[in-house]
């Protein structure tokens, strides 16, 4: 009793917490969706900064941005709303999409290193829900467990017990699957070493140092990871693997 | 015989030519040199009765008139015709300078007279060396032994220095010489950066004309003609034409006889030649450039042609758009209809007709589209602007070419469903990309990253919890601890407290309290067994007791002994008048029982 008590406690504070920023955000959000639609798509990212400034965001509110910088011709700033928008849902088949017809844009054109089976499997169950989502299952299927197990502790009847047990057995299963995915997921998303090249053409050097040799360049829209960092310079690798120095002001966090 | 009969044929034929018209000329140079020897030729295509040559004031007759004549007869279909010819020919040579006109030559055939044109001549100043084709006739002396710039050049002439981005010039190559060239080595023209060019005419064998330059007399030789359309604006370079030319030289010999002088001695001389560059100052076209442009630089006009506007399904139509004027229309591109999707249009075919006069291309450009529309209804082909540069008005004028609409009615014929179908069912074909729409709805908005997976009460409420449940396990298992220590000690003092209730009995019993001796009894019994047992108070009934005896392997004598005894106490407690037993046997065989239940439990 006392433990629903506590969860009930610890839900209200999380709902309180984000309402309590929640100023009057319906009306900007309406003005930008008509911004979009009669074209002024400066003035629609303007209004969804506005809200982007009071730290609200949500998937398809990056997306729109995206939609509005790509319609601007902006590719680089396109993508990287479109990225923001898949780390915060990572499934929806309109962000994938978009994405992809924006990435058709860039002109370096880098292939992907193929991830291992696993851990392609292991993406593919971690898109399924967003970080903050598989953080409450696992909390959900922990407390149940705890449950489970004093209950199964009261019971004398054996079958009872055999089926508690049974219960109990899956739900340690989905624990361990979400706090590894709410793990996975958070860890990519607080990161912050994902990048998209925002200036025209980039020269990656060898070493971060404007004399460095030359290794190639990469031009904007380009997605990067970020590994290193040696002050204003940043170690970069590309999707295929290739590495290099670059300044930091060239690329945009995701 | 057979030659009075030629005669007779001659002049048969003599009679009928007389009927001829009769054609008289007079063919002369139109520059000449001082001091130079040319040919003035009169010609008359019958024979003259009489001959009366021109009066050559300002030149003096070396030579002449002398007189030839030819005759040709051709017997075409059974036609005979004769073509003679009278010439009078003298060698003149101009004394002076200046320009002098000769005048006509007057024959007399068949008693009418007929005059010659008259020929003017321009006479310049001549050196020496004046016939760039006779180098024998060359002094000596002043022979250069190195072919000098000035005896062989290449120029390129264009016909407009300054043009608008698209309007054409012309570009001719001239080779200039006043030496005998045996021949050309190699011509290199250059690449025409930044222009569209196409070759005019390309002489395999080059003429060489007369013209004089600076008072010199040059052979002049056109290498190549092109036409070119700059493609973008700012300053254009034609780059140099390389030739490298043999010309015939004289050479000094060191051992001069008579006969060098007469004859000379020539050699082969290659010499290199560059020809100037030349910038072209290229015009942008003026800015308000009309959308969509077509790049048409000149005066066009675009004609739309369609054959049928009503037709069946699956009927061919024809649409044609024809594009005729004069300018780069070679570069021209006629835009494509935007035909509706459902009509099936095949690769145009294309008609090309052009021409070049005056140094502008002109001509047609037709592009001929069949389509079939596969799906009745009404369909609009619609119009569009055509736009250009007219260079006349130096404005873009726009060509709009007017919507057409088409009637294509249901085909009733009976195979028409079956038709259909095989048309009808095909892939919905993408027609293009783009990204997808916005959303309407984004909410709900979270603050951005939060993520309760890092918050502290999320990490502790793990710990916490499981804190919880073992303490909770704990607390519970001590309970039951707590519970077996009590049951244990009620256990060991069963039998004192079974004793001091037997006791309380027994002064019951001396007292002849009935009621309370009977109670104290069942008492005595029941919280025996039910220390003794285990089994709270709460949950003793007889047969818990029972199923807990027979466990303990209690022998059914005395169970029955004690169910007895228990049954005895319970009904005398309510009805003490119906007991047969007296107190003191109820007594004893509760102490009795509880004793020996004493020693097997």
């Amino acid at each position: 009793m006392k433990r629903i008590i506590l969860i009930i406690v610890l839900f209200s504070t999380a709902l309180h917490f984000t309402n309590a920023n929640d100023f009057n955000v319906k009306p900007i959000l309406d003005s930008a969706f008509i911004a979009y639609k009669n074209g002024n798509y400066q003035k629609c990212i303007d209004y969804y900064k506005q809200i982007e400034k009071h730290g609200l965001s949500s998937a398809y509110m990056y997306y729109n941005m995206g939609n509005a910088y790509f319609r601007l011709k902006q590719i680089d700033n396109a993508i990287l709303y479109y990225e923001r928008a898949l780390l915060l849902n990572p499934s929806d088949v309109d962000i994938l999409h978009n994405l992809q017809y924006a990435n058709t844009f860039v002109s370096d054109k880098i292939n992907e290193l193929p991830d291992p089976f696993y851990v392609s499997w292991f993406k593919s169950i971690t898109n399924l829900f967003s970080t903050n989502t598989w953080a409450w299952i696992a909390l959900i299927s922990f407390i149940l467990i705890l449950v489970l197990t004093y209950l199964n502790f009261l019971t004398s009847s054996s079958w009872v017990s055999k089926s508690i047990k049974t219960t109990a057995f899956a739900f340690v299963f989905i624990f361990v699957i979400s706090i590894a995915a709410a793990y996975a997921t958070y860890h990519i998303q607080s990161a912050h070493n994902k990048a998209i090249i925002s200036s025209e053409a980039v020269e990656v050097k060898s070493s971060p140092d404007e004399n460095g040799t030359l290794l190639f360049v990469i031009h904007e829209g380009t997605k990067v990871t970020i590994t290193d960092e040696f002050e204003e310079w940043a170690e970069i690798r590309l999707l295929d693997g290739n590495t290099g120095w670059v300044k930091q002001n060239n690329f945009e966090r995701i | 015989m057979k030659y009075i009969i030629n005669i007779l044929i001659f002049l048969i034929v003599a009679h009928y030519t007389k009927a001829q018209d009769v054609r008289i000329s007079a063919q002369a140079p139109s520059t000449v040199a001082t001091g130079t020897q040319f040919r003035y030729t009169v010609t008359v295509n019958a024979k003259p009765s009489s001959y009366k040559g021109p009066d050559f004031n300002n030149f003096s007759i070396l030579m002449g008139p002398s007189t030839s004549s030819s005759s040709s007869i051709s017997i075409v279909n059974g036609q005979v015709s004769q073509d003679v010819s009278y010439s009078y020919s003298y060698v003149l040579s101009a004394e002076k300078e200046g320009k002098f006109t000769i005048s006509p030559a007057e024959v007399i055939v068949n008693g009418k007279t007929y005059k010659s044109n008259s020929i003017s001549i321009e006479v310049v100043k001549g050196n020496n060396n004046a016939s760039y084709n006779n180098p024998s006739q060359r002094d000596n002396t002043s022979q250069p032994s190195t072919v000098s710039n000035d005896d062989v050049f290449i120029r390129v002439n264009v016909n407009k220095s300054s043009v608008y981005q698209g309007e054409q010039l012309i570009a001719s190559v001239y080779i200039y010489t006043r030496l005998n060239i045996v021949g050309f080595e190699e011509i290199k023209f250059p690449n025409m950066n930044g222009f569209w060019s196409e070759d005019l005419e390309t002489p395999n064998q080059i003429n060489m004309k007369q013209e004089y330059i600076n008072g010199q007399l040059y052979g002049v030789g056109l290498l190549k003609k092109v036409i070119l359309s700059p493609q973008r604006s700012g300053t254009l370079t034609i780059e140099p034409v390389q030739a490298t030319v043999m010309v015939q030289q004289r050479v000094q010999s060191r051992r001069r006889s008579i006969f060098d002088d007469f004859f000379g001695t020539v050699e082969n001389v290659s010499k290199k030649l560059v020809s100037p560059k030349i910038s072209i100052n290229v015009k942008p076209l003026p800015e308000n450039k009309p959308q969509p442009f077509s790049g048409g630089v000149g005066s066009f006009s675009l004609e739309s042609h369609i054959d049928n506007t009503s037709l069946k399904m699956n009927e061919a139509f024809n649409y044609s758009l024809k594009l005729s004027g004069s300018g780069n229309i070679k570069l021209v591109d006629i835009p494509k209809p935007n035909f509706p999707s459902d009509f099936e249009v095949y690769d145009p075919k294309t008609t090309n007709n052009y021409t070049t006069k005056d140094g502008v291309s002109s001509g047609s450009k037709t592009m001929s589209y069949i389509v079939i529309p596969r799906h009745h209804g009404n369909y609009t082909i619609p119009g569009f602007d055509f736009n250009y540069f007219d260079l006349k008005t130096k404005t873009y004028k726009t060509i709009h070419i007017d919507d057409v609409n088409i009637q294509v009615s249901r085909d009733s014929s009976t195979n028409a469903t079956a038709v259909i179908s095989e048309f009808a069912k095909k892939d919905v074909s993408v027609l293009g990309s783009d990204i997808r729409y916005i959303k309407d709805n984004v909410e709900p908005l979270t603050q951005s990253h939060h993520f309760i997976f890092a918050t502290s009460w999320y990490k502790w409420t793990y710990p916490v919890s499981l804190i919880l449940l073992f303490s909770l396990l704990y607390l519970r298992r001590e309970q039951i601890k707590q519970r077996a220590n009590i049951m244990a000690m009620k256990n060991k003092k069963a039998n004192k407290v079974a004793n001091k209730r037997l006791k309380e009995a027994a002064k019951h019993l001396k007292a002849n309290d009935e009621s309370k001796f009977y109670e104290e009894v069942t008492k005595a019994l029941w919280g025996y067994l039910s220390d003794k047992l285990m089994i709270p108070i709460a949950e003793f009934t007889r047969e818990t007791a029972n199923d807990k005896l027979k466990q303990k392997n209690i022998d059914e004598l005395l169970l029955n002994e004690l169910n007895t005894l228990l049954d005895t106490c319970e009904y005398a407690r309510y009805a003490p008048s119906a007991i047969n037993a007296t107190k003191q046997e109820i007594f004893d065989q509760a102490a009795k029982t509880i004793r020996s239940l004493e020693s097997l439990i």
